[in-house]
């Protein structure tokens, strides 16, 4: 509990950050629906890339469950959930480094695992439990804009995109314990979720995006009945190579 | 209860320590000496596995180190140098978060032990002076109440008087079967404490004993004063034999037999002679002349 704890002291001021913006951001985006649906064809004009394109089309067609799966789990969650793991995550184990605090910690009758584990599953919280959150407010705060979002449709939708949070966790993590200092780590993860997303604008080339795995499409699956079991399967395996990557690489850390 | 066998450890190509073997029974302070550089702390740190040594065995009260390092910290007390510390969390905070992983910790002696060193608990850190952070260190290591205690320098920013109660702890903690081993620049304190001393020098042990026999091994010392100015190279020489100080204070540091100093000392206009055995800092002096004195 103290590991956790003196983690938890460090980041929660980021995790309730990061839980009112992704809540605002939620809120204005349903409450700006009305306009939003009445001048598509006019804000259809004004996207620049092809793949953005095709979003909004998908969302002129199939209305209200589109524009809040882009509005939530593609911009909100993976925007500010980016951020916020990036913020929190990066020093798990490179601030450490950084501030030659990891002699004290590791000298102590604790193991690496332990520290490293605790520490992975705070993060992973802080980042998944605003997305359901935000997510169940969801369904009330549509209700005033005369839209219909069903439980269970958002909580699968919302467990997707935590797995795939989970996965930016165990990268921020894994960068984390090769990494000497906590800005170093945080702005790799920034760096390959914003190259991921140049690549995701280029229709030629965007199956090879990360963002693939959660534009509308796959929400469009969700809300049809067809959980992508597959892709969520690569999101979880790649979760736990990375943590197991991780665990091997600190436990022949020296400090 | 401590037994460190031909320890190596290297930094890329850079060897730190070369066939490091140490021992300490229970109830025995060893005091590791050595100027800068020299691997004191990084043996101190392969101790409680922080850095993995390359080759060798440690034994903590019968656990090796590097096979159950998990078991083996569990018997020791570290205090590392204070550059180490969360310097966010309070003095109180970090001792309860420091103990709270020993089984065998004692939460009210570390706190108590805060108010005997006048450590606000309350107060956080990175506010507090380098002497107070050393004493938020040392009160750590003595609440985890383990069969070692394991401190680098934790003698250094003390004031004098704080040197006499942490002495005084560490003698006690001895006395009651503890085992201390630490590394200090303070010869003065290790003298003072140390029931056995070892000299680091480049990675290698080069001295090891109790501070009567390495005195008696570098020779005695005899302190004279002159009547007038005289140049070390006005003064007489023998095999062994090595002069600090001057113009007219010299302190001579010799081997070998009395008699044949004081018939050479004769020629000189001597005011006053006092014969003493080598202190530690004298030891030191000749262990590593200032020429030669690897530096960091």
């Amino acid at each position: 509990m103290r590991l956790i704890g003196q983690y938890l002291r460090d980041i929660w001021w980021i995790a309730l950050g990061y839980f009112i913006v992704l809540e605002s951001a939620m809120i204005a985006a349903i409450l700006y629906w009305p306009q939003f649906r009445d001048n598509i064809p006019e804000i259809a004009k004004l996207i620049p890339f092809q793949t953005l394109q095709d979003l909004l089309s998908q969302v002129a067609e199939a209305g209200y469950w589109p524009y809040f799966a882009i509005q939530q789990w593609f911009k909100g969650c993976s925007l500010f959930g980016v951020a916020a793991i990036a913020f929190m995550g990066s020093g798990i184990i490179a601030r450490e480094a950084d501030q030659r605090t990891g002699e004290f910690l590791f000298s102590r009758p604790v193991s690496r695992r332990r520290v490293l584990l605790s520490r992975f599953s705070v993060l992973s919280l802080a980042a998944i439990i605003p997305v359901y959150l935000s997510s169940i407010t969801a369904i009330w705060i549509s209700r005033g804009v005369d839209e219909y979002i069903g439980w269970g449709h958002t909580l699968a939708a919302s467990t997707y995109m935590s797995l795939f949070l989970l996965m930016l966790c165990a990268f921020t993590t894994l960068l984390s314990v090769i990494s000497e200092n906590q800005f170093r780590a945080g702005a790799v993860l920034v760096g390959v979720v914003l190259a991921n997303f140049a690549v995701y604008l280029v229709q030629s080339l965007d199956r090879f995006s990360l963002f693939t795995s959660i534009d509308v499409w796959a929400f469009m699956e969700i809300a049809n009945g067809l959980f992508p079991w597959a892709t969520a399967g690569v999101f979880t395996a790649a979760t736990m190579v990375q943590l197991i990557a991780a665990d091997w690489l600190l436990n022949h850390r020296q400090f | 209860m401590l037994e460190i066998r031909n320890l190596d450890k290297s930094f890329g190509v850079q060897p730190v320590l070369r066939a490091v073997s140490l021992r300490a029974d229970q109830g025995v302070i060893l005091g590791l000496v050595g100027p800068n550089g020299a691997g004191k702390s990084t043996l101190l740190r392969c101790l409680v596995s922080v850095v993995r040594p390359d080759r060798g065995e440690i034994l903590v009260d019968g656990v090796d180190a590097q096979a159950d390092p998990l078991d083996a910290r569990r018997r020791i007390g570290y205090a590392p140098s204070e550059t180490a510390l969360y310097h966010r969390m309070t003095a109180g905070g970090l001792l309860k978060l420091a103990v709270a992983f020993h089984p065998s910790a004692d939460v009210d002696l570390g706190l108590q032990l805060l108010d005997r060193f006048a450590v606000p608990r309350d107060r956080r850190i990175r506010h507090l002076s380098h002497g107070m952070k050393r004493k938020v260190l040392l009160a750590q290591a003595l609440a985890c109440r383990t069969p070692l205690l394991v401190l680098d320098e934790p003698m250094e920013a003390l004031d004098p008087e704080a040197r006499r109660v942490v002495e005084g702890l560490l003698r006690e903690a001895a006395s009651a079967g503890t085992t201390v081993l630490f590394s200090s620049h303070d010869l003065m304190s290790t003298e003072r404490l140390c029931d056995r001393i070892a000299f680091l020098r480049t990675g290698r042990i080069v001295r090891d004993g109790t501070a009567a026999e390495l005195a008696a091994e570098a020779g005695r010392v005899l302190h004279v004063v002159l009547r007038e100015d005289r140049a070390e190279t006005d003064l007489p020489t023998g095999e062994g034999w090595t002069w600090a100080g001057g113009p007219r204070r010299w302190t001579l540091v010799y081997d070998g037999h009395a008699e044949d100093v004081l018939k050479a000392l004769s020629t000189l206009p001597i005011a006053g002679i006092r014969d003493s055995a080598a202190s530690l800092e004298e030891v030191f002096e000749a262990l590593y002349p200032l020429e030669t004195s690897p530096c960091d």
